[in-house]
């Protein structure tokens, strides 16, 4: 017995030792039932309940495994496992020690874990000068329209009014898979295209949209293409809704749009008077070359603005709008467009303030309530043809457009008037734009463009104010201003574009002219209904005639990474004029304007560069800058604006710096603007507490300037699916201004910062916040009489929250709440908070959607808001809509 | 003489090794970065590249090659169902044109290279077995659990972090025999990095995994030679290869010395992927 425990001590020990510094090898073969062998198949040793592999083997081709660990210890538990691709997986508990394992497996299907599959292709890609956004990444269940997705792009800002910049750039023009079908009116788009037709989202960085251009014409203003996905190019899409709501509110709409590769139209109506703006979407976002109508208005029966808040929110209307817009591809290169639209527009307004400024002897107050209606009627057409080749461009436009408006005013500024206008302003323009490829590349350009435009505003007030200034100290009944001013203009031009190796060179000879006429007159109708002429100082009948010939040179040199451009211009202009009525003979005045600017540009590795421009212009008034009799502007305010021809010296600098990191999904814009303007003659307002006259006078002291700083910022954060942007500038600027006799230096600071994140952490919840923070301060050293002694100084707040929440596809609901603090010096701040409310059900089946909206749920019936300026403070009190409920059915299909 | 040449590469083409169609079990994104000039250590490249895992076979290849293949096969399909009569033009530049691609048989114990050289040209190469040390270091890559590994393989030093919960002895390029999933790795110089970027969703889109259509094949020498050629002179390469273009058939084989002949090299980067041990 003894015997035997010490010999089984003695094995165990050996054992002991042996497995202590010994191996662990199994080997055998990997067979499935059938006895056939499977190569490939893993083995792996790891200790019991352990997932940390310490060896590993594959079965050969015979299906033979060898396995070995050398450092097992000898109380060690192992664990051998065996897998191959849809067969069982094996386990069997081993001890260290050489052994013999063959493995049977059976089949079964391999289940793999779960992956969590995330978007990983690049959501924002640069190829060359292309940015390509891909929609699906930012795209959140409530969206509507693809305006709703380009506003959360990164790098791209789109604003209340629909604006687009990219990096602090304004867009040039937004194409609809590579066509212009819209114009400066891109709204049109942004508001009705879906977002799930659209594939991606392209900034086209420095585009150059005329073929025969391409290396003649230097550009850096950017574009943005829509990119449709492949099946949106062949149906035919149509969508609507209906909505109504308590207070006898509704909404009604109906689009149809292709956007086929021949043929795209966008064609739609809508109306409602909910306080949806319908004017906005037909608002040009860019200056056009062609088609711009002169703002001619002279005349208006509002003297305040609108308030600082989301136009919903306080636009009381009843507005309707039909647009048409197709386009159609000829043949290759050749696209004939007509767009067209109808806009009816009935707008309702009360508010009422007080008005005062602070002058060095003076302080004046105005305090008026006034309720408005205004009904606009627009009316536009135009046609465009479009061949735009290798070898040479064709562009022919025509435009026809009418205004007509009218409006009445109730208001009570210690007695009670009534303000009427009407008025209606047509314009015809035509433009004509060829461009030929020459030999040796060069281009040849002819551009004409004639436009006409018929100016017609009428101005009634009841009952005749002023009787000491315009009817002999009688009391009358009504005032009556006219006004007619019909304007012709010309402009031809050719230019000569030319490319030698780096320098890339144009030069261009033009000429263009404008003729006016400003007829005006003020009626006084008296008590007995009889009709006399004011005297001759309120009335003007001018003819004139502006004429310009010009030479341009422009030269822009590329070498490595710089890009250095300058244009010269020199050129003759005229300005003759008569009056008709205050002299006999015609006056006339000669300009010999020279206009440089510089351009530079400088590229800092492949993500960021720097500009300079400098740019030094003289303007010279027209017509609108020599009337000698008063127009009654409004009720209150006289204007004239006489004296010599207007000019002005403007300098303009800037400096910026942009950054894009792609791959980072970061984007910066910097920069410094400075400007300057020198003018000949000074406006002289002359306050009283009844009225305000205008008029203008020589003098070297008008003189203005401003300083700006300007920094944006804008990054995404991909695995948060997070925006955050920055936004913020400063501004100091400087102006005189002569009023009441005195000339006062105002210096004022300006400082606005933006800061905004959109997040989507959670994908059934979308949140939005945004904080804008306004603060304005003005230093003027002696004036009296302040309410306060500091520089008057305001701040305005604002921030929201939005909260959208979607637990399926099919439905979801949105919260957002909404703060205003407004506070001015010496005044207390105050604070308004709105809230609205949403729920959406969607119902696939049926192509159609329901929703329920609450909007103002605190019930805010009125908002109002100081605002200062140089030295004067108005504090106005505005009825915005109240509480309300719509429910909305909307289908598409 | 020449023809024979081109005998020999026309019947090389489409003459594949018994193909077999595999289905994708898994997609995984890498980025891929690479030196590609030792003298300038901060200067990388970038890819983003994707690998196809199968039951027996996988293919890694480029993500925007992939989307340019696909975006070619889909108008392929739409011309021969008369959908589309405008041009073959996918609509995507290709940032790399070399289009690389590997495919893994392991069944067969073979790797197969594809690069692209205005047409694909296919090497084949038997796969060497790597030598892992494996260490028990874990750390975590999106809920994975990964153990670290090392290994010599082609001239360079590599720490590898594998899954064993993703069973399948693969990973990004030519890298794996691992009893799981590499999800990352590195060589110890800081010159080469595949790193995790996350998973694809797989589809009934997604193709089956097989060598390609209609490609030269080559020996993995002759392929080298090609790669230098084209990479140092495309022009001459295109004009000088046969099987490229019909009419201009003035060389037989190509050596880079040839090629040199007739137009200055381009200066090449000095670094490779792969190095000799």
């Amino acid at each position: 017995m003894k015997q035997h425990l010490k010999i089984g001590l003695v094995i165990s020990f050996f054992l002991a030792v042996v497995s202590a510094f010994g191996q662990l090898t199994i080997s055998g073969n990997v067979k499935n039932i059938t006895n056939n062998p499977i190569p490939s198949a893993s083995i792996t040793l790891s200790k019991l309940n352990s997932k940390i592999i310490l060896a590993f083997a594959f079965s050969n081709k015979e299906g033979n495994y060898t396995i070995q660990y050398n450092n097992a210890g000898s109380k060690d538990t192992f664990e051998l496992n065996a897998f191959a691709m849809n067969y069982s997986i094996f386990h069997k508990v081993v001890f260290p020690g050489s052994q013999l394992v063959d493995i049977r497996l059976s089949p079964q299907i391999t289940r793999l874990p779960n992956v969590t599959v995330k978007n990983t292709r690049p959501v924002v890609k640069l190829q060359g000068d292309t940015l390509n956004y891909d929609v699906i990444a930012f795209r959140n269940p409530q969206d509507r329209s693809i305006g709703d997705i380009i506003r959360r792009l990164p790098g791209v800002e789109l604003d209340n009014t629909g604006k687009i910049t990219y990096q602090g750039k304004a867009i040039s023009n937004l194409y609809i898979d590579g066509d212009n079908l819209l114009d400066d009116k891109y709204n049109i788009a942004t508001r009705s295209i879906p977002g799930d037709m659209v594939d991606k989202v392209q900034i086209l960085e420095n585009h150059q949209p005329i073929r025969v251009l391409k290396n003649l014409a230097i550009t850096d203003i950017p574009a943005i293409n829509l990119v449709l996905k492949p099946d949106a190019r062949i149906k035919l899409i149509g969508e609507g809704n209906v909505a109504i709501g308590d207070r006898g509110t509704y909404e009604a709409m109906a689009n149809a749009l292709l956007l086929k590769k021949q043929v795209k139209f966008i064609n739609y109506f809508k109306l409602n008077n909910n306080g949806s703006d319908l004017a906005g979407d037909i608002v040009s976002q860019f200056q056009p070359k062609f088609g711009a109508v002169l703002n001619m208005e002279l005349l208006n029966i509002n003297s305040i603005g609108n308030p600082n808040l989301e136009k919903r929110r306080y636009l009381q209307n009843t507005t309707g709008l039909v647009t048409l817009n197709n386009l159609f591809k000829l043949e290759n290169e050749v696209q004939l467009k007509i767009n067209g639209y109808y806009l009816y527009d009935k707008q309702y307004q009360y508010y009422e303030g007080t008005n005062t400024y602070y002058l060095p002897l003076d302080t004046i107050q105005y305090a008026e309530s006034q309720y408005t209606n205004r009904n606009k009627n627009i009316f536009r057409t135009q046609f465009n043809i479009d061949i735009n080749k290798n070898n040479y461009y064709l562009d022919n436009k025509t435009l026809i457009d009418n205004i007509s408006k009218t409006g009445q005013a109730e208001l009570n500024a210690n007695k009670n008037i009534t303000q009427q206008i009407s008025g209606s302003v047509t314009t015809i323009q035509n433009e004509l734009n060829y461009k030929k490829v020459l030999k040796n590349k060069q281009v040849l350009e002819g551009y004409s463009y004639i436009g006409n435009i018929q100016n017609l505003q009428t101005l009634d007030i009841f009952p005749g104010l002023y009787p000491s200034l315009l009817n002999e100290n009688i009391a009358y009944k009504q005032i009556s201003q006219n006004l007619y001013s019909p304007t012709f203009y010309i402009n031809t031009y050719l230019k000569y574009y030319t490319r030698k190796k780096n320098i890339v060179q144009s030069y261009e000879a033009g000429f263009a002219t404008q003729a006016q006429q400003l007829n005006s007159s003020i009626k006084r109708v008296q008590l007995n209904d009889s009709v006399r002429l004011a005297p001759d100082s309120f009335r003007n009948l001018l003819s004139g005639v502006h004429t310009k010939m010009y030479i341009e040179s422009n030269f822009d040199w590329i070498v490595n990474h710089w890009q250095i451009g300058s244009t010269l211009i020199g050129s003759f202009e005229s300005f003759q004029y008569e009056n008709n009525l205050h002299f006999q003979d015609k006056k006339l005045y000669r300009f010999l304007p020279i206009t440089p600017a510089l351009r530079i540009k400088f590229q800092i590795g492949q993500k960021s560069f720097i500009t300079g421009n400098y740019e030094h212009t003289q303007t010279f008034g027209g017509i609108r800058d020599v009337y000698e009799g008063y127009i009654l502007n409004n009720y209150r305010s006289f204007f004239n604006n006489y004296g010599p021809v207007f000019r002005t010296h403007t300098d303009r600098s800037t400096i910026t710096y942009n950054y894009r990191n792609t791959g980072k999904l970061f984007f910066v814009n910097a920069g410094a603007t400075y400007n300057k303007a020198d003018n000949n003659s000074i406006s002289t307002d002359i306050l009283s507490n009844e009225v305000q006259l205008s008029t203008r006078k020589v003098s070297d002291q008008n003189k203005s300037s401003a300083f700006i700083i300007f920094l944006g910022a804008n990054k995404y954060f991909s695995n948060w699916h997070t925006t955050i942007s920055l936004k913020s500038s400063w501004q100091r600027g400087e102006i005189n201004l002569m009023q009441n006799g005195s000339l006062l230096h105002f210096i004022s600071d300006n400082s606005t910062s933006n800061f905004s994140i959109r997040s989507r952490i959670i994908s059934w919840l979308n949140t939005e916040y945004n904080c804008s923070y306004i603060y304005y301060v003005s230093k003027h050293l002696n004036i009296q009489g302040r309410p306060f002694t500091d520089a008057p100084s305001s701040y305005h707040i604002q921030q929201k929250l939005n909260i959208t929440i979607n637990p399926s596809t099919n439905y979801f609901m949105n919260l957002s709440a909404e703060q205003y603090i407004n506070q001015s010096t010496g005044m207390p701040a105050n604070h308004i908070l709105f809230a609205d409310f949403s729920f959406v059900l969607k119902i696939p089946g049926i192509h159609s959607d329901f929703e329920f909206f609450i909007n103002n749920i605190t019930g805010n019936n009125i908002y109002p808001i100081i605002n200062v300026s140089e030295n004067n403070i108005s504090k106005t009190i505005y009825t915005i809509r109240p509480r309300s409920a719509l429910l909305k059915y909307s289908f598409h299909f | 003489m020449l023809k024979q040449t081109l005998l020999l590469f026309t019947l090389c083409l489409n003459f594949v090794y018994g193909q077999k169609n595999d289905t994708v079990k898994l997609i995984v994104n890498y980025s891929y970065r690479f030196m590609p000039d030792t003298s300038s250590r901060d200067v990388f490249v970038t890819e983003n590249t994707l690998l196809f895992v199968g039951n027996t076979s996988s293919l890694y290849t480029g993500y925007e090659t992939y989307l340019y293949d696909s975006a070619l096969q889909a108008k392929i399909e739409a011309r021969k169902n008369g959908i589309l009569h405008s041009s073959i033009n996918p609509g995507i530049n290709l940032k790399n044109p070399l289009a690389s691609k590997v495919i893994k048989q392991n069944n067969e114990n073979k790797f197969y290279t594809v690069e692209r050289f205005y047409k694909d040209f296919l090497a084949e190469e038997v796969i060497d077995k790597i030598n892992w040390t494996i260490y028990g270091d874990t750390k975590k890559i999106d809920d994975f659990l990964c153990q670290r590994a090392t290994c010599r393989f082609r001239g360079r030093t590599y720490e590898a972090w594998f899954s064993p919960q993703l069973p399948f002895a693969d990973g990004p390029w030519k890298l794996g025999q691992l009893p799981g999933l590499i999800l990352d790795a590195h060589d110890n110089k800081g010159e080469v990095y595949f790193g995790f970027n996350g998973f694809l969703k797989v589809s009934d889109k997604t193709p089956l995994i097989h060598l390609p259509d209609n490609t030269i094949n080559v020996s993995q020498s002759e392929f080298k030679n090609l790669k230098q050629a084209f990479l140092e002179d495309p022009v001459s390469f295109f004009e000088n290869t046969p099987g490229l273009v019909s009419g201009t058939l003035s060389g037989g084989v190509m050596h880079g010395s040839a090629v040199g002949q007739i137009r200055p090299k381009r200066k090449l980067n000095n670094n490779r992927l792969e190095l000799k041990d």
